[in-house]
């Protein structure tokens, strides 16, 4: 018990270390380009991109003997691939984190600049600059120490999320030590009283490394602010350098990323043959498609049934719940009801496993999804709502409508976008969800996201390239159908 | 009128068919809240207490689309999603015969026929606030308010929308409250809310 409790130790530092520099660096990233081109909507869906098909796809990208290697290799004749290097492995803590920081970044980007469109940018850009400071010193100094303060949240939502994600350490992470969450993950299959004793101690070691965490973000955004008020007493107006940051953060790189992770999804799941160093297969099997589809159409069909059903109801509350704010005019953006996301899915998943069981039905498994689903629902629905003036409600109302058909005539066909978003976006988390379907209906209700996971994390990711494209074209349909459906007039 | 800081203590006003009454005040002082109370609108943070009553109807507990009362803004809140001829067929009753009709003939009266097709958005100041009056008096309220719709407008224009606010007003018969900031917009009896401020 002792040595498994150090071992357990072992892996609660890796995740402690995991998550600060993740988070650190994804807020470093952001703020350097929340003042970049605006992400719009078209973005929002690569935010969407479901965690599980992204890591397989980037995970032949850039693996040691991956396709960026292969086309170095093709380059520069000198050049003696594949690489030899136990940390840039498939499966190590430096792809881990790569893989959680280039999906976590479009999100706290999303949230950083949703939050400067809500500042007085341009006053403020106007008096700064006609002081003698250049955009980007004024950008440093006057925003960025306003901004830290209204993306602490969402901030805060991502390091809770690297605390127990366990999908991407099952296939990219290390294995020895592996991260506490993906520990406790497996411990928990083994039903011994023993190892069910480790799996609390397990489950406490992740809440305590979420609040420390949170303590020592929350610690460097303190020094942050105290570095950047220090610059902005020193009055100087000098130009800093010019940030790689912010070309990482511009809307191509994220287009040609989803696009090379995307195909490289594709080529997987039709090659039959594809050896060092070719850059194209040397053969092809797309009869996998075909062979696969009969595995394929039912899963599809419970994650379908599953996501649209847990969206509409996390959606409908979400709007439920921002129509009573606004009318209370409480526009400010509730923690209370982000609760879940601040909580370590795993501890969250576990408790609801052991209180209602395991495979104990469809009811549960919603219910699960539906908790996961409102508070992104809420977070992307909640800045177009509360900026929605209310003054066109009393107009329809004093033209002889009632609350009901002026909220469908007026509010709804003026906000169809960003509600049919906040949609998608439950729709997507459904999709995406991998814990609470493990372990609430593994058997009864397995999802495209489950057998994507088992099959790539058991090393076949032909395979599992087909049911992560599978699961990719779920959302992205969604996301696609949706925003041509509400695309703006000429 | 009670805000966090200060109330208003008004006494009995009056306002006649066919009569505007213009309410001025500094800023804050609680102009367009009163406002809002007239149109029966729930302001958190604001407690409002007395009796309003429209051809003898006490108002105090009708929903604000029982109350019949138009409203007109300084933003004109054209529903954007609408063309201009769908915002004056979405105010006009359901019960209006040739609807079509009398939509294509307003806005031949106000030069704007060729318009009827266009979004708000394609609209100058000046058209958007005559659709704007357009769009409340088809509803055929039994009052109007009136929040500074000609302040967002040029000189030339506030005139001209003035006078032809004013003659549409007449026309309609129904009693009227301006609030505004510039004396000039008043066309009859004046208030200060000033006079009725306690800290």
């Amino acid at each position: 018990m002792v040595g498994a409790l150090s071992a357990l130790g072992n892996s609660a530092w890796l995740t402690l270390l995991v998550t600060l520099t993740t988070s650190a660096l994804v807020l470093l990233a952001a703020l350097a380009g929340a003042r970049g081109r605006h992400l719009n909507a078209t973005w929002a869906s690569f935010i969407a991109v479901p965690h599980v098909a992204f890591a397989i796809g980037l995970l032949w990208l850039v693996s040691p003997s991956g396709w960026l290697v292969r086309l170095v290799d093709g380059l520069l004749p000198m050049w003696q691939g594949p690489i030899q290097s136990s940390v840039l492995s498939g499966k190590s803590t430096f792809t881990l984190m790569v893989v959680l920081m280039l999906k976590e970044l479009p999100f706290l980007l999303l949230m950083a600049q949703a939050n400067v469109q809500q500042m007085p940018i341009q006053p403020w850009q106007q008096q700064a600059q006609a002081l003698g400071y250049s955009h980007r010193r004024f950008w440093w100094l006057i925003v960025i120490p306003a901004l830290l303060k209204r993306i602490r949240l969402p901030l805060y939502i991502i390091a809770i999320y690297t605390v127990s994600v366990v999908d991407i350490p099952l296939l990219v992470g290390p294995n020895a030590p592996a991260l506490l969450a993906h520990e406790v993950y497996q411990l928990n299959w083994q039903f011994t009283n023993n190892t069910q004793g480790l799996v609390s101690w397990g489950s406490l070691f992740l809440v305590v490394i979420a609040a420390v965490s949170v303590l020592l973000l929350r610690g460097l955004e303190w020094v942050l602010q105290r570095w950047l008020g220090y610059l902005a007493l020193t009055g100087k107006r000098a130009c800093a350098a010019k940030s790689s940051v912010k070309r990482a953060t511009t809307p191509w790189f994220w287009a040609l990323l989803a696009m090379s992770v995307f195909i490289s999804l594709l080529l997987q799941s039709g090659q039959q043959a594809w050896f060092y160093p070719s850059l194209w297969p040397q053969g092809w099997q797309w009869s996998r498609w075909l062979t696969e589809w009969p595995y394929i159409a039912p899963l599809l069909y419970n994650t379908w049934i599953l996501a649209a059903l847990s969206a509409t109801l996390a959606w409908l509350s979400a709007i439920a719940l921002l129509e009573v704010q606004a009318q209370s005019q409480q526009h400010t953006l509730n923690g209370g009801w982000l609760t879940m996301l601040m909580i370590p899915q795993l501890v969250l998943v576990l408790g609801w496993q052991q209180t209602i069981g395991p495979d104990n039905g469809f009811i549960g498994l919603l219910w699960s999804h539906t908790v996961f689903c409102f508070p992104y629902a809420y977070l992307t629905l909640h800045g177009a709502y509360h900026a929605y003036p209310r003054r066109w409600l009393w107009q329809a109302r004093s033209l002889g409508y009632g609350p009901w058909a002026a909220w469908f005539k007026v509010l709804v066909p003026m906000l169809k976008r960003p509600l049919a978003l906040a949609w998608a976006m439950a729709f997507s988390i459904s999709v995406a969800q991998y814990l609470p379907t493990q372990w609430l209906a593994p058997v009864t209700h397995p999802t495209l996201t489950t057998e994507a996971v088992s099959i790539a994390s058991g090393g076949d990711w032909r395979l599992g390239s087909v049911y992560a494209l599978a699961q990719w074209a779920s959302v992205w349909s969604v996301f696609m159908l949706i925003l041509w459906g509400t695309r703006a007039r000429n | 009128m009670v805000f966090n800081h200060h109330q208003l203590v008004i006494p009995k006003l009056f306002v006649a068919a066919g009569d505007v009454l213009t309410l001025t005040g500094a800023s804050g002082i609680g102009k367009s809240s009163l406002l809002q109370w007239i149109l029966g609108v729930d302001q958190p943070g604001v407690t409002i207490e007395g009796q309003l009553t429209l051809d003898g109807n006490d108002l105090g507990q009708w929903p604000i689309e029982r109350r019949q009362i138009g409203l007109v803004t300084q933003q004109a809140d054209l529903f954007p999603h609408m063309t201009v001829a769908q915002n004056l067929l979405f105010a006009l009753p359901k019960r209006h015969a040739h609807r079509h009709d009398w939509v294509a003939q307003q806005l031949q009266s106000v030069d704007l026929a060729h318009y009827a097709k266009a979004y708000p958005d394609q609209l100058s100041g000046g058209q958007r606030a005559r659709i704007a009056l357009l769009r409340s008096l088809a509803a055929v309220p039994r009052s109007l308010l009136l929040d500074e719709p000609f302040s967002a407008l040029d000189v030339k224009l506030r005139t001209t929308i003035r006078e032809f606010t004013w003659s549409k007003l007449m026309a309609a018969n129904m009693p009227a409250i301006l609030v505004t900031h510039d004396a000039a917009d008043a066309p009859g009896k004046v208030v200060n809310l000033e006079q009725y401020y306690y800290d």
